[in-house]
């Protein structure tokens, strides 16, 4: 038995049937798995497969989420953001956030920052004028050990109030 | 070389730059911030099979039989590894560890590895593999395993006889590839008449030190390997390695053949992804019993449980002291544990020996013996401070002791016996090195009074300030390497139509030295950031290096780049002078226009003769060298809450001299990066908790695993001084970044003391439990 799975991804619809057979998504399989291995959108990253790092942090329906702990199966029907939907899809201009992030160099390897900014946009879509706590506080579950931190705030900074 | 420097010399000279010091935006700064740079795990590789490998569960044990023929029945399964399958390659310093060996040393060695179609399908056979052990007894502590009872994990038959290497007492062979051929192996240093120097001291203090516990580096991208076999002769690997020659060379002679090494971006590294000298055999290893491309990323939990981690250590000595505050002697045994393995861990005593002896440079007497210990812990490899910080967390930290009985600042102490020009230090080869010119007592007197060091410090009984249940202390610490111009760097820099394309394997791995590359060659050749590109980091379009390691980057690859530069510059003279008719010292360059220098109207693009088809080559390089020593000192308040013991960190300030600043937001971030990768923070905070009855790791993931967040950021501030340093950087600069933790956990256990009121702590790192001890709380 098989069942069809529509995802909501940067704005495409994307059809899957959900079962064991080759091609299909099985019932355990992480959303991070299907954006990269699948879809390859692959500035997801995978990193902790635990929840811990936020690396993986995508958005859905409004929510920085990590998508190693998400279910692919659960998100019928949910609006889905991955840091390659942030970007104008016509004209391809960055998100403010990721030329904010870009012009302050707030990053060394990198590897981290596609999360870092995803929560940052879940943060300011919600809240347009957070406090440096509530940046601090919606970037506590995100793990940067290059320690980019203070670059990171000096980029958020730039882009609000 | 000579004539390239002599016209590189006026760039050395000045004061403002086109490019240099300048905040200028990563060249993959787009791709990073748009999720489009691509890391090893992101790439396609056409027929590769995903690879799930077996670990023991026991600390040490023989593994008796194997049944893999269930496993290898499941549809999708294409090949498993075993001892019985795998060559007999070995890896290691020296050369004693196989891809799978009979013997499992910890718990995480590799019993078995299955190739195949998907991970899922790979993960689910290897529940299929049956296992039947024997146990052996484990050892856990270096001084239990150097105990003439212990049981030997590395037999005789591991000896290499016509090296004289034995593994007698758990003890590894000392040496490593860092001495010269014709040198002994560097592990002592034995100078001086220590007793007689001891009866001349005015505070002696003796005991044992550890910073002991394994710590996690903590690169956010796990290790990644893929192997594709092209012949038998050669193979190419994708590796997320900080270095592609560091990888490549020892991982071609271990298993006799030509590696083609790909590195694309990496997901940081602080210096344990460069080697990879372990799973990149083993990868290479499974792709050759599969007969197909095998990929391996390591999960998160193998990166924090098998792969390597910074080395724990014990110093077990005496250190004597004179009123001056002068270290005068010291003797002691420094005990390095390397767990079951070392990849280059005998590099890493020659360096700590190196790093101490530059800090204590005054030191007269001594009698210091390293020690490689294997034990039953998973295997240690490379970490940025690199022996060093461990050695020095230890040796530092007893030291204060006899300053303390004196009444002797800590600053003023480490000040005046730091290194300073005209006098000589031990290096990683075992043989002294004078350090011609470079002075690092401004920075020490501008950081001091930039942190307020005078009105902070206290003494060493008396907190800087205690307010309610919160006691503040302030600690310094300062850390030293002879690396920042080391071993060779090669580069070609190719001018051909609008564009300047720059060979040099250099890998970013979050240090911005692709970028700091760039700037060197547009800078010299004055042309604008966007028509430089560098090709991507291997090592088949790219000249030798030996990587980003020790901080060397910012001196070996800008002076090869800049070399380069400055060769295809004289190149392009001597192309335009006939057209010019006059002498190539008569031309100069600017965005890529060629011009006779009294007469800039008259300038012609290079395109003129530079045809569609064209090419200029200049060539660079850079000797090693260990004459330059780069410096980092940290000054660190915290704060210490005496009803729970839990130790906050305040206040940073990082010191320094570079010499000339290359990029000014990268070096803040590289001095903020003491922070990270078991630096600072492993005073205090991180260390994974062993169950040694089990042999276990409890704390493996990054849950268990303590780390700083966002929301427990102290304040860090920064003093970088700009001296000029004449290395071979064209510009004056030197190197930090490899050591800018490393003085951090002696900086943050001294505070900790003082905010205690001179409780002294003898194991890191200082949490909570034994703070509480020491206020008789638990």
């Amino acid at each position: 038995m098989s069942r069809n799975l529509n995802l909501t991804i940067n704005g495409k619809l994307y059809e899957f049937t959900v079962g064991s057979r080759l091609g299909q998504i099985p019932e355990n399989e992480t959303l991070v798995d299907t954006l990269r291995d699948r879809i390859g959108l692959t500035g997801t990253k995978r990193s902790c497969e635990q929840g811990a790092c936020g690396c993986c942090t995508v958005i859905i329906d409004g929510k920085a989420v990590a998508s190693c702990l998400t279910l692919t199966v659960e998100c019928e029907g949910k609006i889905i953001t991955t840091i390659e939907g942030l970007a104008d899809p016509v004209t391809g201009k960055l998100d403010p956030i990721q030329e904010a992030f870009n012009k302050h160099n707030a990053f060394q390897c990198g590897f981290c920052t596609p999360g870092i900014i995803m929560s940052t946009k879940a943060l300011l879509d919600a809240n347009p004028n957070p406090t440096e706590e509530e940046i601090k506080e919606a970037l506590s579950g995100n793990y940067c050990r290059c320690i980019s931190h203070y670059q990171v705030l000096e980029a958020v900074k730039s882009i609000i109030g | 070389m000579k004539h390239l420097d002599k016209a590189l010399e006026p760039y050395r000279n000045k004061t403002e730059y086109r490019h240099i010091g300048k905040s200028v935006r990563r060249q993959d700064g787009e791709a990073i911030v748009t999720g489009k740079a691509l890391y090893c795990d992101d790439l396609y590789i056409p027929n590769a099979l995903y690879m799930k490998v077996l670990r023991s569960p026991h600390p040490h044990a023989e593994v008796i039989s194997i049944d893999t023929s269930e496993a290898l029945a499941l549809p999708g399964v294409e090949a498993i590894m075993t001892h019985e399958n795998a060559p007999q390659w070995k890896t290691g310093q020296p050369a004693h560890r196989l891809p799978i060996d009979k013997i499992v040393r910890y718990v995480g060695d590799a019993v078995a590895a299955v190739m195949a179609t998907s991970k899922q399908i790979a993960a689910d056979a290897l529940e299929l593999i049956k296992v039947e052990y024997k146990l052996l007894p484990a050892v856990y502590d270096v001084e239990d395993a150097i105990k003439p009872d212990a049981y030997q994990i590395y037999g005789e038959e591991y000896d290499i006889e016509w090296l004289g290497y034995r593994y007698e007492n758990n003890k590894l062979p000392p040496g490593s590839y860092f001495e010269h051929p014709e040198d002994p192996p560097f592990y002592f240093i034995r100078e001086g008449d220590p007793e007689k120097g001891f009866e001349e001291c005015d505070a002696i203090v003796e005991g044992k030190v550890s910073y002991d516990k394994a710590t996690f580096p903590g690169a956010p991208e796990t290790p990644f390997i893929a192997a594709r076999w092209e012949d038998d002769d050669h193979v190419t690997v994708w590796a997320s390695s900080q270095s592609p020659n560091m990888m490549s060379r020892p991982l071609g002679i271990a298993i006799d053949a030509h590696v083609f090494a790909n590195v694309p971006n990496v997901g940081g590294s602080y210096g344990n992804k460069n080697g990879m000298g372990y799973i990149s055999l083993f990868v290479a290893a499974a792709a050759k019993v599969a007969g197909k491309p095998v990929r391996y990323a390591m999960s998160k939990e193998e990166q924090m449980l098998v792969f390597e981690r910074r080395l724990g250590n014990k110093f077990i000595g005496k250190i004597g002291v004179k009123k001056d505050g002068i270290i005068h002697a010291i003797k002691g045994d420094w005990l390095v544990d390397t767990g079951m393995s070392a990849e280059l861990t005998q590099g890493q005593v020659a360096e700590g020996l190196g790093e101490l002896h530059i800090a204590f440079n005054r030191t007269p007497h001594w009698d210091v013996n390293g020690r490689v210990i294997v034990t039953n812990l998973y295997p240690v490899g490379i970490c940025k401070g690199f022996g060093g910080q461990e050695f020095k967390s230890c040796v530092m930290h007893m030291a204060t002791r006899a300053l303390k009985e004196l009444d002797i600042d800590p600053f003023e102490s480490f000040r005046n016996n730091f290194c300073s020009p005209g006098r000589e230090y031990y290096w990683r080869t075992g043989r002294k090195y004078k350090n011609d010119f470079i002075d690092y007592d401004n920075a020490f007197v501008g950081a001091a009074e930039k942190f307020r060091w005078y009105d902070r410090w206290k003494g060493w009984t008396t907190p800087s300030r205690v307010e309610g249940n919160k006691a503040y202390g302030v600690g310094f610490g300062v850390h030293c390497s002879g690396d920042p111009s080391c071993d060779e760097t090669f580069a070609y820099v190719r001018l051909e139509n609008d564009q300047v394309i720059v060979h040099c394997p250099t890998s970013e791995s979050g240090m911005g030295q692709r970028l700091a590359a760039a700037k060197t060659v547009a800078e010299i050749l004055d042309v604008p950031m966007e028509c430089v590109s560098l090709t991507p980091s291997n090592n088949i379009n790219n000249p030798a290096d030996f990587g980003l390691a020790g901080s060397r980057g910012t001196v070996t690859v800008n002076a090869a780049c800049g070399r380069a530069a400055a060769h295809a510059k004289e190149k392009l003279f001597k192309l335009f002078a006939p057209y010019f008719n006059c002498d190539p010292e008569d031309l100069e360059t600017k965005d890529m226009m060629v011009f006779k220098k009294d007469d800039p109207e008259g300038a012609v693009h290079w395109n003129t003769l530079i045809h569609i088809y064209y090419s200029i080559t200049g060539e660079g390089m850079m000797e090693g060298k260990f004459s330059t020593y780069s410096m980092v000192l940290l000054f660190i308040e915290v704060e210490v809450d005496l009803d729970t013991g839990l130790v906050k960190l305040t206040d940073i300030l990082s010191g320094t001299d570079v010499g000339q600043v290359m990029s000014p937001v990268e070096l803040k971030m590289q001095l903020e990066g003491g922070l990270g990768a078991a630096g600072i923070d492993t005073g205090h905070l991180e260390e994974y908790v062993v169950d040694t009855h089990l042999g276990r790791t409890l704390s493996g993931n990054l849950i268990d695993y303590k780390w700083r967040t966002f929301t427990e950021l102290p304040n860090f501030d920064t003093y970088v001084l700009s001296s000029k340093w004449p290395t071979d950087n064209p510009f004056g600069a030197i190197g930090i970044g490899e050591i800018t933790g490393a003085a951090g956990p002696a900086a943050v256990a001294m505070a900790i003391e003082s905010a205690l009121g001179g409780y002294e702590f003898n194991e890191y790192p200082i949490t909570p439990d034994k703070v509480l001890k020491a206020l008789g709380k638990a």
